[in-house]
């Protein structure tokens, strides 16, 4: 707007400089006018020009008042002067044109000719202003116009900025989520958010291969370490077998050694199991009396129970029936028997419930008195190798949960984690099992 | 005993011949499933040890054939699909007895022994081990002449071990042949059950039946 102002104003002052230099001109040329031929040479020359079409406006005024030109008294705006050289005067006037009256401004000098007459010379100053004032609304015009412009433009872009880095941000968030499946659409026009889009992407893409290959690699590596875990308990059985029976503390080393080998390769074991079971949606599935699994479950568990000095007690169901995996079920509800037994303190309670649900769902139930587990941890637990703080020096109870948790989705049925007895050794954890019933 | 063993791994296969050796046998080991099945024709085993995954033939396709030439030695598979569903097809080819890779050396030496100990039981109605007699149509135990209350379980339990008396049993034999559970408790289900079980037959009686062989499992022994 600054550079607008400058220029309407260069514009005007340059209108003025040659409105100026013409009039000043006009002057001199009736200045030698007089001197060449007198007061009535300049009469003349007066009469002439002011006759004639054009913007300039003479006014001779002589020394007896008699008045030439183009105005019959010197303009109410104008200042008589008296001394000499030349005043610079601004003046408005009417002039009748064929549009009829116009308020013409005019601009221009007044002076005396050679010390004798005044002389005043104006020139319309009207188009030079109107010039200069059309300048200006095209100036402001195409200012306001390209203002307009880019503020439009810059709020388009600033839409699409916000959108694209709306669009990259959702990516970004799903893949913190552990959603590496989304990506970011390119809008083509191939700018920087094109180019930004575009490495979130491959980045995404190195990140989701880079999870397949973990996890693959996780499995892989349980698959691949059970063949040198085979081996060295090999070894070690055969090291077992061959050493001198009088070196027992050699055969207790031995000894040590593959019961640790063992308890690893179970866990790869487990690992292994776990890795098939979720990454399959087949199940060997039959009829299976869930009761009789149940029952099976409390009379094995039971005297178990009395070792750790724990009250188990059962409330089961008579002749409920699932279509399942016996052996995945069994195995599950020995998990969460196993579990309830390592975390229930000794003269702590543990039930073991099988009831029929009127939604179509059998419901295998274990409830236990030890510290549960917090809420907010519930959901993390059925995760793959999740385990929680508590329970870190308790070997494969990370696997226990989630391999409970894939043998009911397998099921299509549902696991719920809720507080379990409270007999003062924290809120207990329930664990419910909900497996679809057989139609009977 | 004689006992053939059809494996194409090149480590296992040898490592298996040494060990069964070394526990007392005289083993074949074959690396084909049509050579081993040619083999195992002539009859002169007492166990068949075969993998399922071999060249020529599966071991479970050799067992199947086997059975419809008649020849019924004792089968044991080995597999590294150790899951329900093969174990099932395994032993309804007609093998007797199914374990998953890998496992314990002690394990197939003891489902060897078993296989070859098991081979004529037909129908008994009575085991003995010592002074200890099991009456299997009254569901009866004695011993030296006293009656000895089981729970069903128990009597399972201990009719598994007389009838593998002098053998080792291990606790996953245990698990899958009495209890079915064919993985693996993460309590000593079965230390407590035995426990209970020696309490019953042993406590009162002056000379211990029932002994753990430590690292591998139990033993029902005079």
């Amino acid at each position: 707007m600054g550079i607008l102002i400058l220029v309407y104003f260069g514009a005007l002052r340059e209108a003025e400089i040659r409105n100026d230099a013409e009039v000043r001109s006009e002057f001199k040329s009736l200045v030698d006018a007089y001197a060449g031929g007198g007061l009535t040479q300049l009469n003349q020359e007066v009469i002439e020009r002011s006759a004639a079409p054009g913007p300039i406006s003479y006014l001779l005024i002589t020394d007896g008042e008699e008045v030439i030109g183009d105005f019959d008294r010197l303009p109410d705006e104008v200042k008589d002067i008296n001394g000499p050289g030349l005043v610079p005067v601004q003046f408005s006037t009417s002039t009748s044109t064929e549009d009829g009256e116009q308020i013409v401004r005019a601009r221009g000098v007044i002076g005396r000719v050679l010390s004798g007459p005044k002389l005043l010379i104006a020139r319309d100053y009207t188009e030079a202003r109107d010039v200069a004032d059309r300048m200006f609304a095209t100036l402001v015009i195409a200012g306001l116009s390209s203002a307009v412009l880019s503020i439009l433009a810059g709020a388009l872009a600033g839409y699409h900025a916000a959108s694209r880095v709306s669009q990259l941000t959702k990516a970004a968030r799903a893949a913190s989520d552990g959603d590496l499946t989304q990506r970011v659409p390119m809008s083509g026009w191939q700018d920087e958010f094109d180019r930004l889009a575009r490495q979130l992407n491959e980045m995404l893409d190195r990140l989701e291969r880079q999870e397949a290959a973990t996890r693959g690699a996780g499995d892989a590596i349980a698959h691949d370490m059970r063949s040198p875990l085979t081996r060295l308990r090999s070894r070690l059985e055969e090291g077992l077998r061959s050493a001198q029976p009088d070196m027992e503390s050699q055969r207790e080393a031995l000894r040590a050694a593959l019961e640790e080998t063992e308890s690893v390769l179970k866990t790869f074991n487990a690992i292994f199991q776990l890795s098939q079971l979720t990454s399959s949606d087949h199940l060997n599935a039959q009829r299976v009396v869930v009761t009789a699994l149940v029952d099976e479950i409390f009379e094995t568990y039971l005297p178990v129970a009395e070792d750790h000095h724990i009250t188990l007690t059962a409330e089961i169901a008579r002749g409920l029936v699932i279509f399942g995996d016996a052996q995945l079920v069994m195995q599950a509800i020995a998990n969460l028997m196993d579990n309830a037994l390592k975390f229930t303190p000794s003269g702590g309670r543990i039930e073991i419930g099988l009831r029929s649900r009127p939604d179509d769902f059998n419901e295998i139930r274990i409830s236990d008195s030890g510290p549960g587990i917090p809420p907010e941890d519930r959901e993390r637990v059925k995760g793959r190798f999740v385990r929680l703080d508590a329970t870190r020096n308790s070997p494969g109870a990370g696997l226990g949960l989630s391999l409970v948790n894939a043998v009911t989705e397998l099921h299509r049925g549902r696991m719920f984690l809720d507080d379990g007895i409270d007999a003062g050794a924290g809120p207990g954890l329930t664990v419910r099992l909900l497996l679809p019933a057989a139609p009977r | 005993m004689r006992v053939l063993v059809v494996e194409d791994d090149g480590k296992q296969g040898p490592a298996l011949k040494r060990s069964l050796e070394e526990d007392g046998h005289t083993v074949d080991l074959a690396g084909d499933g049509l050579v081993g099945e040619s083999m195992a024709k002539d009859g002169v085993y007492d166990v068949l040890v075969l993998d399922w995954m071999l060249p020529g033939k599966t071991g479970c396709d050799v067992v199947r054939d086997l059975r419809g030439a008649g020849v019924s030695t004792p089968v044991l598979i080995l597999s590294a699909m150790n899951d329900v569903k093969h174990r099932v097809e395994g032993l309804n080819a007609g093998s007797n007895d199914y374990l998953g890779k890998p496992f314990p050396l002690e394990e197939l030496l003891a489902r060897v022994r078993a296989l070859w100990h098991g081979r004529n039981s037909g129908p008994v109605t009575r085991l003995q081990v010592a002074d200890m007699e099991m009456d299997l149509l009254a569901r009866t135990v004695h011993r030296g002449g006293k009656r000895i209350d089981l729970q069903p379980r128990e009597f399972r339990l201990l009719e598994y071990l007389m009838r593998h008396a002098g053998q080792v049993v291990t606790r996953t034999m245990l698990l899958e042949k009495v209890w079915d559970y064919h993985f693996d408790p993460q309590t000593n289900v079965i230390d407590v059950h035995i426990s209970r079980l020696r309490t019953k037959i042993d406590r009162e009686f002056g000379k211990q039946l029932l002994h753990t062989v430590r690292g591998s499992g139990y033993r029902l022994d005079a």
